[in-house]
């Protein structure tokens, strides 16, 4: 579908004919340099928010955890643009390092804040803690950028989450740490599923507590960190996507990371393929159509009490 | 009136300052006991025609320039935001290291700091000068003693808007005349306006002379903000005034509206046989500084059999000529030259 739709709707024959018998004609190159492009960083980048909010709700065993929710998104963001404001650096393989250093300090602020006082890291607490870092952190980037209109258009355009920024040599360097990302999730899905019977019963179980926490968390800074480099902090991916999965494949964390993983770019996909047609000629961003599509699926999810519970 | 109108914090400000003005014993020309009959209308604020304003402030690229042009440059006290290199003959009067006019390459200063330059009279060349965020809504700057002039093609629905809200503008070259006649009406330079309106003129007929019967080839004005999206100019815009009159036809005659951002496919799609990338912005940027947008836009795979850049016919011109101003008419000509070069 991603790529057969756009400006023009292009036939699955002639689609397939760019790589049986290339003629090199418009709707080839549209194919090849266009949508192959845009839809491997959807597939990309929603696989790797998917998998990184399965891996966030199942850590802080919080149905209201994502990358956006807990404001890891955020702070990624914000490193990319100190990058670029303050170190001039331009490249995919430069802000991608930025933008982990950024999500893990911002993911590791919000869990250390929300956890304080009574009660430890709970659900509400954990959300209000990463909406008040996504409030300050975003403040922060809306500083910086406006500071330097000039330069940051191209930024602002990126920060609203659109899958044609990148182009195929940044989809070649995303590819060995969203690898990693992949790797660190599937090494922590058994603990993920210790931990969601308590920590009591996962030590008796013989998880190592710690090290598996750390395994999944570093998973997240990862796998949010390249998405977010690639294309944009796009929100509610991360945090919808996962409960959908759980819906179908259940709790165990060995079978809904995978099916994060298949519907996290389905829906990303979805949202871009929408957005290419609604305003013609215009193009809506991805990331504003998952925004616009995710809130009232987000304001679901708080009250149905059910899901609560992980 | 004045009473009703102090309940705001900012009508405060406005007050405080037009008090301190007084006891300074600057302010402008007293016009509150003459008659204030003369005056012409523009974006449906009546700008007076007495007394020629003393000390003007200029926004944006084409406004600074009218300034010149008219002839009223001397009364320059401030100048903000150029898009491109000014003119020659006006670079050779803009000496804002000399103190005078006082420059902002921002789009425009603090209100605070354009009240300190204490000018009579503010002219811009674009719409967001008069908000509340920019120097003031017209309305405001017209309580404390500040005239004001807007290029009528960036009238917005009601004053205060910004360029979010503009109003159902008419973007052809008689609505530029006509700005440049009001502005030099009421800055006391009628004989110039006219001289410069017949000049303008002139190059426009003498380009439309020789292109009579050429075949138009379909031209797409765009930018590239940052190497970020695309966005193309639409029949809100002068520029597709200057794309017609050029011998063109817009590529994007459907597309309402100055500016629209659009995906590279909408580009391939309507395969226009000419694009123009106007650079932007800054006093020391001139038609080089598109050149990264040319070069991305001929190197990319995806764009190679659009007639434009399959024929290497990509071309940068400023930005500032496809503003409203005084650099239409050469905009036309030039472009024309581009367009058709055996006609010339």
């Amino acid at each position: 579908m991603s790529v057969l739709v756009g400006t023009q709707t292009i036939g699955v024959r002639a689609a397939l004919g760019t790589w049986l018998h290339p003629d090199g004609s418009d709707a080839q190159r549209i194919v090849a340099y266009l949508r192959v492009p845009r839809t491997l960083v959807g597939i990309l980048a929603g696989a790797a928010l998917g998998v990184a909010g399965g891996l966030l709700q199942g850590v802080t065993r919080n149905a209201l955890a994502g990358p956006e929710v807990l404001g890891v998104n955020a702070g990624a963001a914000l490193a990319v643009v100190l990058g670029i404001a303050v170190f001039g650096v331009h490249t995919f393989g430069g802000w991608v390092w930025f933008s982990f250093a950024g999500a893990a300090l911002a993911g590791a602020g919000v869990y250390t804040l929300g956890s304080l006082g009574r009660g430890g890291a709970t659900p509400v607490k954990l959300a209000l803690a990463g909406a008040a870092a996504t409030a300050l952190l975003g403040g922060l980037t809306t500083a910086l950028t406006l500071l330097d209109i000039n330069t940051f258009t191209a930024y602002r355009y990126w920060s609203v989450g659109a899958l044609t920024s990148a182009d195929a040599a940044v989809i070649r360097t995303a590819l060995p740490f969203l690898a990693v990302g992949a790797v660190l999730a599937v090494a922590s899905a058994r603990a993920l599923d210790a931990f969601a019977l308590g920590d009591d019963m996962a030590r008796s179980l013989g998880q190592g507590l710690a090290a598996g926490r750390a395994t999944a968390a570093l998973g997240v800074v990862v796998l949010a960190g390249t998405a977010v480099a690639l294309a944009g902090p796009i929100a509610f991916v991360g945090l919808t996507v996962p409960h959908m999965a759980r819906a179908i494949a259940g709790p165990a964390h060995r079978w809904l990371l995978p099916y994060s993983a298949v519907i996290a770019p389905i829906v990303l996909l979805a949202a871009d393929v929408l957005g290419r047609v609604i305003a013609r000629p215009q193009e809506v961003q991805a990331g504003i159509v998952t925004a616009i599509a995710g809130a009232p699926f987000f304001v679901a999810l708080v009250r149905r009490r059910g899901l609560a519970s992980l | 009136m004045r009473v009703r109108a102090v309940r705001s914090p900012l009508s405060w400000l406005a007050a405080v300052l037009a008090a301190g003005l007084l006891l300074a014993g600057c302010s402008g020309p007293a016009r509150s006991s003459a008659a204030p009959a003369a005056g012409i209308t523009n974006c449906g604020v009546t700008v007076p025609t007495g007394t020629p304003p003393a000390r003007i402030f200029a926004a944006f690229h084409n406004g600074v320039e009218a300034v010149y042009a008219l002839g009223a440059g001397d009364r320059l006290v401030g100048a903000a935001y150029l898009d491109n290199p000014l003119l020659p003959d006006y670079a050779a009067r803009f000496h804002p290291d000399l103190k005078k006019p006082a420059y902002y390459p921002e789009e425009y200063p603090s209100r605070e700091e354009v009240l300190r330059l204490d000018p009579d009279f503010v002219v811009s060349g674009f719409t967001g000068a008069f908000t509340a965020e920019g120097l003031g809504t017209r309305a405001e700057l017209d309580r404390i003693g500040i005239g004001s002039y807007l290029f009528s093609q960036y009238c917005p629905s009601a004053d205060g808007k910004d360029q979010k809200d503009l109003a159902a503008n008419d973007v052809s070259l008689d609505s530029v005349y006509g700005d440049l006649t009001n502005l030099g009406v009421v800055l006391g330079k009628t004989a110039e306006a006219r001289a410069l309106v017949e000049k303008m003129k002139k190059t426009v007929a003498d380009t439309e002379s020789k292109l009579a019967g050429v075949s138009r080839p379909s031209v797409a004005m765009l930018n590239r903000p940052g190497g970020g999206e695309l966005r193309v100019f639409g029949t809100g815009d002068v520029a597709t005034t200057i794309i017609e009159k050029a011998g063109g036809t817009q590529a994007f005659g459907d597309v309402a509206g100055r500016l629209t951002r659009i995906g590279t496919e909408e580009l391939i799609k309507r395969r226009p046989d000419v694009i123009v990338v106007p650079a932007c912005c800054g006093a020391d940027v001139g038609p080089g500084g598109a050149q990264s947008v040319i070069d991305g836009l001929k190197s990319d795979p995806a764009l190679a059999n659009v007639p434009a850049v399959r024929d290497n016919r990509v071309y940068a011109v400023t930005f500032a000529e496809v503003t409203p101003g005084v650099r239409n008419a050469d905009a036309v000509a030039s472009l024309a030259k581009l367009l058709h070069p055996e006609r010339f």
